[in-house]
């Protein structure tokens, strides 16, 4: 078999079989697992795949407890027309929990954006210039890497202290969390930058701050845009620990809030939207890369 | 233009102690000439081409273009490097104009009409170095050797004094290797380029260069400096010819006897018998 070969190349079927067998594999786990809690009448602290399926339907108004409800309600209504009525009311109830959602999304994608941003703004400038000037290095990076050693989560109780419970707690968690792992990763993509490119610029006539602004920026922008890209999954990760300690709206204190009603179907629709967006912005962050940074893409082989 | 190098060395700090590169080395470049330092690998010759440029600094001695003394990299000395050195992001013709870019070249001191020529003569080296129809074409698209004619052509449209080139041809396989040289060759001739050139293939030095310096293993200094008697008009047929070879002759001998080699065929022969003495012994 050559596709046991290492970095034996695969055609586009085989890829896309691949791909499904692992989600089949994955589901197929899922259903294993459920099942044995459904076995000693558990079957609410791990739902199966299809009880989610409906979960998620409800969110729309469709799912099969909604219909329910929907069922028994025109069974005690005395006219049809009360009938539709009481069933519209219900599924229109259902459909509510839909707009907490995208509330809570919203809130949160808020939340990421912000402390993203601001950790883009500081980061990068920071790490190019840890990456490019070695006296700037030597001052910045004992402490970088010592900070970075400090768990986030333990901040959290000062960071309420000292900014309350309103946005900025949550927006400074987030910053702190990837705004070290951002100057360091920029930092060395920087580093990485060949010496011969920059002498090529001093001997074309180049200042010290050309080579930096005119070989090393755009040299290493493609690798600044995929440590942001990894940063970003590291900012989801933050934004929920956030959540779950001190917040009143958001995808983390939903789940939270779940959790104490036992519904766990909903908690893993929260995750399962968590997974999708993540996994729209990651791809966003590759279409842009691909686009603009044609030079840097690597051939597969 | 003339370059003056005197009494330039440079010792590197390793583990073992300190090691000389190079031992006090004096040379000059005359305006038009093509002069190039051949010698083995690790004698210093690539360590005398940095210092030149200004990339690396020596531990004594001076370096003086046109009697001002270099004290670092500028734009009077081009450089063209082993590495493939294109700024990857940029195409053919931006690579070329890469000086363009740069404040040395823009600023509001040089007059439009400088800048617009230089445009102009950019345009035509990446013609006359057979790159018009690659002109948009990214550095990855590019074999190695079109990859050191645009790196020529960036150093050249700059015009700088003098030209250094540090085994500019040295990774690319042998038949890009002569079309090269005739490129350089006939490059040095119509532009009167005044090239330092350093390399390790003795060929292509003599084939190339209107002065040849022969530098011994470390510490690196000069044993040998050879005029070379053909003209302008030179073909690669010559390193076919009896005067040729036996230039070439003069500086392998020079090289083989100037470094203590590990690798020389005595020395192997014996390490040969030893090894089948003792699968013999084993096989018994």
């Amino acid at each position: 078999m050559r596709v046991l070969q290492p970095r034996q190349p695969l055609n586009r079927r085989f890829k896309v079989f691949g791909g499904l067998l692992g989600f089949v594999i994955f589901i197929t786990a899922w259903k294993l697992l459920s099942g044995h809690y459904a076995e000693k009448g558990q079957a609410v602290l791990f739902p199966s795949p299809a009880a989610v399926g409906g979960a998620a339907l409800d969110y729309f108004g469709y799912g099969p407890e909604t219909t329910k409800r929907a069922l028994e309600a025109r069974a005690g209504a005395t006219t049809a027309a009360e009938a539709d009525r009481s069933e519209m009311k219900i599924r229109a109830k259902a459909r509510e929990s839909l707009e907490t959602l995208t509330g809570d999304l919203r809130i949160s994608f808020q939340r990421v954006l912000v402390a993203f941003l601001l950790a883009a703004i500081v980061g990068v400038p920071l790490g190019l210039f840890i990456g490019a000037f070695h006296w700037f290095e030597s001052i910045l990076q004992p402490v970088t890497e010592f900070v970075r050693y400090v768990p986030v989560p333990a901040l959290i109780p000062l960071l309420i202290v000292l900014f309350g419970i309103d946005e900025a707690p949550k927006v400074m968690l987030i910053f702190i969390g990837t705004v070290l792992q951002l100057v360091l990763m920029t930092s060395d993509v920087v580093r990485r930058v060949p010496m011969d490119l920059l002498q090529v610029c001093y001997t074309l006539g180049g200042k010290a701050s050309e080579v930096v602004s005119k070989v090393m920026l755009p040299a290493a922008l493609p690798g600044i845009f995929d440590a942001l890209r990894l940063c970003n999954g590291w900012a989801w990760t933050w934004l929920i620990v956030a959540e779950l300690v001190a917040a009143n709206e958001g995808m983390g204190y939903r789940i939270v809030k779940y959790q104490r009603f036992l519904d766990t179907e909903r908690i893993f629709v929260y995750l399962i939207v968590l997974g999708l967006v993540g996994l729209g912005i990651d791809l966003l962050f590759r279409l842009v890369n691909r686009h603009f940074f044609r030079w840097a893409a690597t051939d597969k082989r | 233009m003339n370059l003056e190098i005197t009494n330039i060395s440079k010792s590197y700090k390793s583990r073992a102690g300190d090691v000389q590169a190079l031992a006090a080395t004096s040379f000059s470049v005359g305006p038009g000439d093509f002069v190039s330092l051949v010698g083995p690998s690790g004698c210093g010759k690539s360590t005398m081409l940095y210092i030149t440029a200004g990339l690396e600094s020596a531990d004594s001695g001076t370096v003086e273009l046109s009697g001002r003394r270099v004290t670092g990299p500028d734009r009077s000395r081009g450089m063209v490097f082993q590495a493939y050195t294109l700024m990857p992001w940029l195409t053919v013709e931006q690579n070329v104009k890469f000086a363009h870019r740069l404040d040395a070249n823009t600023d509001y001191h040089v007059p439009i009409a400088d800048i617009l020529t230089q445009q102009a003569y950019a345009d035509k080296l990446i013609d006359i170095v057979g790159l018009s129809d690659f002109r948009n074409r990214l550095p990855r698209e590019l074999s190695g050797g079109m990859k050191q004619r645009v790196a020529i052509a960036r150093a050249l449209a700059n015009k700088p004094e003098i030209l250094l080139m540090d085994e500019p041809f040295g990774a690319l396989d042998a038949q890009t290797r002569e079309e090269m040289q005739e490129l350089m060759l006939l490059l040095s001739i119509y532009e009167r380029t005044t090239v330092l050139f350093v390399t390790h293939d003795v060929e292509e030095a003599l084939y190339l260069s209107s002065r040849v310096l022969v530098f011994s293993s470390r510490p690196g200094r000069i044993v040998d400096e050879i005029d070379i008697p053909f003209g302008s008009d030179r073909t690669l047929d010559i390193k076919l010819s009896p005067e040729f070879l036996r230039l070439k002759r003069r500086v392998l001998d020079q090289l083989h006897h100037s470094g203590g080699r590990a690798l020389n065929r005595d020395a192997i022969l014996e390490r040969l018998r030893e090894s089948n003495l003792t699968t013999q012994q084993l096989s018994k």
